[in-house]
């Protein structure tokens, strides 16, 4: 089963615009490779996968950003519960199209800032090497 | 006392402002916690030190204990065996007294409360009470769950069944069960005296206080005696890596006045250990938390070799002591260790010699295990992240929806 736990890492979720698009996808690429193998594993209890549903808290902050200096400075002292929020809730959960990040910076008109922040791949660094890179990003667009 | 500020340099100052934006959420709620002792095992530990804190963020939480006799202990002993899964038998009188016993507490308590939170299977018959508290009530299992007695744990779905939720540690204790369960992973408190950073001169005076070498490795394990944590195992382990080096094996822990087994365990484990100098088993009165971080802190290696555990938080404290941990694959011990990565998981007494003798062998790959672990538990298994886990339920069961905007 290690090529399926391959194939499924390596999904890259934030091509996916909804929480069922992306059950299908999922769905789907087991399918394709249980097809293909045509064999049937079972595993132990102990090692069964345990669904679980979560519950959503969401919380307005006392901080607000209103240029770019401001917005590096804050993203460095909000919790990594605040920014996977911004990162991964708001696409998946709320469908929107991109990040919070990039909508906010497009929306002041910083459309290049809006697409670097975009295009980074969330899935293959950590949340904190992320917010690192987000906020070096908008403080060189903030100095530029 | 330990203030919440003082967990900023540990979590950071946005942690701790993220549990006071939360907390001011449950604004003149009131949290009644009740378990069944007041000292000893993890969750009196847990406790004890969560109270005050929820104090502080402004949440009126309170903490009652349940009163037993022997007998009550007795039976509850077996209880909690039998929901780890060890085949035990129970007759009618035995339920009827734990039933009995439960019913005599609630008439000497005050159960009114926004929640009551009734700690493991001892004190839960209370539920019963339910009408007369204006409250949510919620049942935190601490327990492994995996496979429990049938009998036993139906007779228990009469009382979880009234619960407004459950809480487990593990997701594979959770079971089929009529109400929501949360996961909620215990945790270890890094500022409390059995984890907060100890001079070495008091760690060396502490461990030669009991006559232990530090020029020689020393292993560990710290447990209550009790069958499920395996100490005889350990000695066993320690008998087979002896041959090879020359270490010392401490076996120190205490026991808790809701476990009347553990006098007996105690006699087998010195049994086992027979005459052999390089043993030292230590009962330690409940109130030791500087002795058990002195002698993790002094340990080359600790082991937690158990049978079945309800999550092993003795990993935690070692892990964030930054000490390589080999322990038994039970419980919540995966959750806490990577198994290569962050510690070594084992199966057997064989596997455990051969996992021991590696780590003495190997110092500079048990050291990066320990520090591997470390960052695991700062990330996930602190007392902060605990209140905050606790706070999003207790905020649940006021707002029962999938998202809830605060």
């Amino acid at each position: 089963m290690r090529e399926l736990g391959e194939l499924i890492a390596s999904i890259n979720i934030s091509t996916y615009k909804s929480i069922e698009d992306l059950r299908a996808g999922l769905i789907s690429k087991i399918e394709n490779f249980l097809n293909k193998e045509a064999y049937e594993i079972n595993c132990n209890e102990v090692d069964s996968f345990q669904f679980m549903s979560c519950k959503s808290f969401c919380i307005p902050l006392r901080y607000k950003a209103s240029n770019l200096k401001e917005f590096a400075d804050i993203l460095e002292n909000i919790t990594v519960n605040s920014f996977y929020f911004h990162i991964f809730e708001t696409q998946l959960r709320l469908g929107r199209q991109r990040n919070d990040f990039s909508e906010w910076f497009d929306s002041i008109g910083k459309k290049e800032l809006a697409e670097k922040v975009s295009s980074l791949d969330p899935y293959t660094t950590t949340l904190e090497g992320l917010r690192k890179n987000i906020i070096k990003l908008a403080r060189e667009y903030d100095n530029a | 006392m330990t203030t919440l500020e003082d967990y900023a340099e540990v979590v950071g100052q946005n942690t701790i402002e993220e549990l006071y934006l939360l907390a001011g959420k449950l604004k003149n709620k009131s949290i009644l916690n009740i378990n069944s002792t007041a000292v000893g095992g993890g969750v009196a530990e847990i406790l004890s030190r969560m109270i005050p804190l929820f104090g502080q963020l402004g949440i009126d939480a309170k903490w009652d204990v349940i009163k037993g006799d022997d007998r009550f202990f007795e039976i509850t002993k077996r209880m909690h065996n039998a929901l780890h899964g060890i085949e035990t038998q129970f007759s009618k009188d035995d339920y009827d007294y734990f039933v009995e016993i439960n019913e005599q507490n609630s008439k000497n308590m005050n159960l009114k409360a926004d929640v009551v939170f009734i700690h493991d299977p001892q004190p839960i018959v209370l539920i019963e009470q339910r009408k007369k508290s204006r409250g949510n009530w919620a049942w935190r299992c601490h327990i492994d769950f995996t496979n429990p007695q049938t009998e036993v744990m139906n007779f228990l779905n009469k009382y979880i069944s009234q619960f407004d939720c459950a809480v487990f540690s593990a997701p594979a204790f959770s079971r089929k069960l009529d109400i929501i369960q949360f996961l909620i992973s215990p945790s270890i408190d890094p500022l409390a005296d059995k984890n907060k950073d100890l001079p070495e001169e008091q760690v060396r005076q502490t461990v030669e206080g009991y006559g232990l070498d530090l020029k020689r490795p020393i292993v560990t394990q710290i447990s209550r005696f009790d069958y499920l944590k395996d100490p005889v195992g350990v000695v066993h382990v320690y008998r087979k890596v002896k041959k090879y080096i020359d270490c010392q094996l401490v076996l120190a822990g205490g026991g808790a006045t809701d476990d009347p087994e553990g006098m007996k365990v105690l006699d087998d484990v010195k049994e086992a250990a027979g005459n052999d100098p390089d043993i030292h088993i230590l009962f330690l009165p409940a109130s030791s938390n500087i002795e058990i971080n002195a002698l993790q802190r002094a340990s080359t290696i600790i082991m937690q070799k158990s049978l079945k555990e309800g999550f092993g938080l003795t990993v935690a404290e070692a892990l964030w002591k930054g000490k390589p941990v080999i322990a038994g694959a039970v419980g919540g011990i995966p959750l806490q260790i990577k198994h290569q990565y962050s510690g070594i998981l084992s199966y057997s007494i064989d596997g455990t010699a051969y996992y021991l003798k590696q780590l003495l062998n190997e110092p500079e790959y048990a050291k990066e295990l320990g520090i591997n672990g470390r960052e695991h538990i700062k990330d996930n298994f602190l007392i902060t992240r605990h209140i905050r886990d606790y706070i999003l339920m207790f905020l649940y069961l006021f707002n029962r929806k999938e998202i809830i905007y605060l």
